[in-house]
């Protein structure tokens, strides 16, 4: 069975409630439909009532902002927490990305997919007021789950890259951050057991430069907060998933060289250029990118999403949130 | 009072809340960044209270580019009077 299969089918088994902020989009009511027809999750769509029912959106559930009764509690809880005005938290709310994400923080929504007319930092701005940050997490970031064919290697073709989206130049906490996020959410999400590979252009010493010094600092920082994580590095790319090479730079490999499921990327121009050239070059499927840091699974659609993209999006939010 | 003594009140006293500070440290010359230490989210704040507050629309992405407390006044006091 293959991960979309099977991550749908974890999905039917609980059916989560998925929020659309962008609710009023044609493309976003079609794939919402089905979405719901397929039985993957059930969509609330956030918009003008009238607007979406003409839209072709009459069988799902429609939140307005502008008139729900939630707004009120949405808007006394961010005024209790952040010690804010509570008809100016109104105002933010009226926006339908956090009201949306609001949702999700107060648990009237299991996920949230957007970004088909909001942009990334948007979402990801909306999604750290509204839903919240994990315990222990202080990095919003991403990952993608890259399935390569003709490639045995990983969890039998499958490897997660992160982050490949949201940080340009973390820092060695930050980057810390990203490694321990991404576990979590290969463990929850895939069911995997972490092997996490710190890369660099640099294997065990091979290179000395600022930039290897961060990875070591953040590869110290990770073992230090989970000192059972199987993590290494700093490492080459062929290192982590080659185990010849991986004997051959490292000897002794370890738990991760060669056998790593998870390619932590020093910075988003590595990860970005890294996972767009596996994607082009070797046909490989990127599903993703899905946010990680939040208290709810939060999936990223691009602008330029097919329906197919947004039903698949959707589909690992939701299995994520079913987990 | 003139739109520019009652934005400039409004605006240090958000600003002052927002970032937890007393009024009076806050001057024109404050820098957002440096100064404050200011975050994306104290921006969408700031801009949430102000537009609750004077009944305008703040383009955020013109917000995040006023470096001083000075500069948002005098964008304040631009919309203000559009």
């Amino acid at each position: 069975m293959n991960l979309m299969t099977r991550l749908a089918e974890r999905a039917k088994a609980a059916r989560p409630r998925v929020v659309f902020p962008e609710g009023e989009d044609d493309t976003i009511i079609e794939a919402a439909r089905q979405i719901a027809a397929a039985g993957i999750a059930r969509p609330l769509l956030i918009g003008n009532e009238t607007k979406i029912v003409a839209r072709g959106g009459s069988a799902m559930d429609i939140v307005d902002p502008a008139v729900s009764p939630r707004c009120g509690a949405y808007a006394a809880a961010y005024a209790r927490q952040e010690d804010f005005p509570e008809d100016a938290a109104a105002h933010m709310l009226r926006h339908p990305v956090n009201f949306a994400a609001a949702m999700a923080g107060a648990g009237d929504a299991d996920a949230m997919v957007a970004g088909f007319a909001y942009g990334t930092a948007q979402v990801i701005l909306s999604s750290r007021m509204f839903i919240g940050m994990r315990e222990g997490a202080q990095t919003a970031s991403s990952f993608f789950v890259m399935d390569v064919p003709g490639w045995s290697g990983g969890e039998d073709g499958l490897v997660v890259f992160a982050d490949c989206a949201v940080n340009p130049n973390p820092t060695a906490d930050e980057l810390a951050d990203i490694a321990i996020a991404t576990a979590t959410s290969v463990r929850e999400l895939l069911g995997w057991d972490p092997r996490v590979a710190m890369l660099s252009f640099s294997t065990r010493g091979s290179s000395t430069h600022p930039d290897v010094d961060k990875v070591l600092e953040a590869l110290r920082i990770v073992r230090e907060r989970q000192p059972d994580l199987s993590v290494d590095g700093e490492m080459q790319a062929d290192t982590a998933l080659d185990e010849h090479v991986a004997k051959k730079k490292m000897g002794e490999a370890g738990s991760v060289a060669g056998r790593a499921n998870i390619l932590i990327f020093p910075d988003l121009d590595a990860g970005n250029i890294g996972y767009k050239l596996v994607q082009r070059l070797a046909r490989a499927a990127a599903f993703g990118p899905l946010f990680q840091g939040f208290r709810r699974p939060v999936s990223d659609l691009s602008k330029g999403a097919s329906i197919e993209d947004i039903v698949g999006a959707t589909t690992l939010a939701a299995a994520w949130a079913a987990a | 009072m003139t739109v520019e003594q009652t934005t400039a009140e409004r605006v240090v006293a958000e600003i002052a809340r927002i970032f937890k500070k007393d009024a009076s440290e806050i001057t024109r010359q404050t820098r957002f960044a440096e100064d404050l230490g200011a975050k994306s989210v104290n921006i969408v704040q700031l801009v949430a209270v102000l537009e609750n507050n004077f009944g305008i629309a703040i383009p955020f992405m013109e917000a995040k580019r006023q470096l001083t407390v000075g500069d948002a006044i005098d964008f304040v006091v631009r919309l203000r009077k559009a």
